[in-house]
């Protein structure tokens, strides 16, 4: 999703302040409250500005510590830690998809409109609160196993899950 | 063949616990609502296809959060409890205490 004009407005989920067009790709936080969780509305589907495909870590923080910096491990740990949070939290934000966009677009596809008004769009939007929960708890990696979690579901309620079960099946035999 | 309108479907175990949890709140539920509150019986990727097929046969009723404007995002629906689902749950739980009195949870 490239297109301009495809984007209309843009609205901040935390405090709910709306803002003028944007590009998207662009960084952007929101000017009340500083938060990156920016919504675009492109009618009622939304695109998430908060970037989790985040870039590999610097390379000084590739690998273990060496033997020398084993000796103050917890206070060497303290500062990893806290240079990895301000890494991510100055990393600029850039405008994407909110989770569960794609699959609506192929649920729609596939499946009846009373199916997607009443199952789709239910899970997906369950999956987009608790995703947007985690996001603004700073819980990155939470945010990334509900996005596992409600693809399994999806899958489940599309009735993928007797494959998958049977895939399951198959790997236990193994 | 005329259709028999006084058949009575006895509902899962799954429906019978979400019409439990609905008669519970006396009120309406969002469906990871029930997922939360269910301890784990419930789960995400079948509940709201359950919970459309009990729509279907009007045990329970959904509408769309009121939200005020202007909304962002997909609206959610709430579900409630209908009285034929009333009714049916309060069948279920009779049949239950007849066959299998120990089955019913929160009974001592």
């Amino acid at each position: 999703m490239n297109d301009h004009a495809l984007c209309s407005r843009v609205v901040c989920s935390d405090c709910g302040t709306f803002d003028q067009d944007i590009k998207v790709g662009a960084s952007r936080q929101c000017g009340v409250c500083g938060s990156g969780n920016l919504f675009f509305e492109l009618s009622d589907i939304l695109i998430d500005t908060h970037d989790i495909g985040h870039p590999p870590f610097p390379k000084e923080f590739t690998g273990k510590p060496s033997a020398l910096t084993r000796v103050n491990s917890a206070l060497l740990e303290f500062v990893f830690l806290r240079r990895v949070r301000e890494f991510f939290q100055s990393h600029p934000r850039k405008v994407r998809e909110a989770p569960g966009a794609t699959i609506l677009q192929i649920a729609d596809f596939l499946f009846s409109p009373a199916a997607v008004e009443k199952v789709f769009k239910q899970l997906v939007a369950d999956w987009r609160l608790e995703y947007c929960e985690a996001l603004r708890g700073d819980r990155y990696w939470k945010a990334r196993w509900i996005c596992c979690r409600y693809y399994w579901a999806i899958a489940k309620a599309g009735s993928l899950d007797k494959l998958v079960s049977w895939f399951d099946r198959v790997l236990r035999r193994i | 063949m005329a259709k028999n309108t006084n058949s009575f479907l006895m509902p899962s175990a799954k429906e019978a616990l979400i019409l439990e949890l609905l008669n519970a709140s006396s009120g309406s539920l969002f469906g990871l609502e029930l997922v939360n509150t269910s301890n784990g019986q419930l789960k995400r990727g079948t509940v709201y296809v359950t919970l459309q097929r009990m729509e279907g046969t009007g045990l329970i009723a959904s509408e769309q959060e009121r939200r005020p404007d202007p909304q962002i995002g997909i609206p959610r629906r709430k579900y409630r409890i209908t009285g034929l689902g009333q009714r049916t749950l309060s069948a279920y739980q009779a049949a239950h205490r007849a066959f299998a009195p120990n089955l019913i949870p929160g009974e001592a």
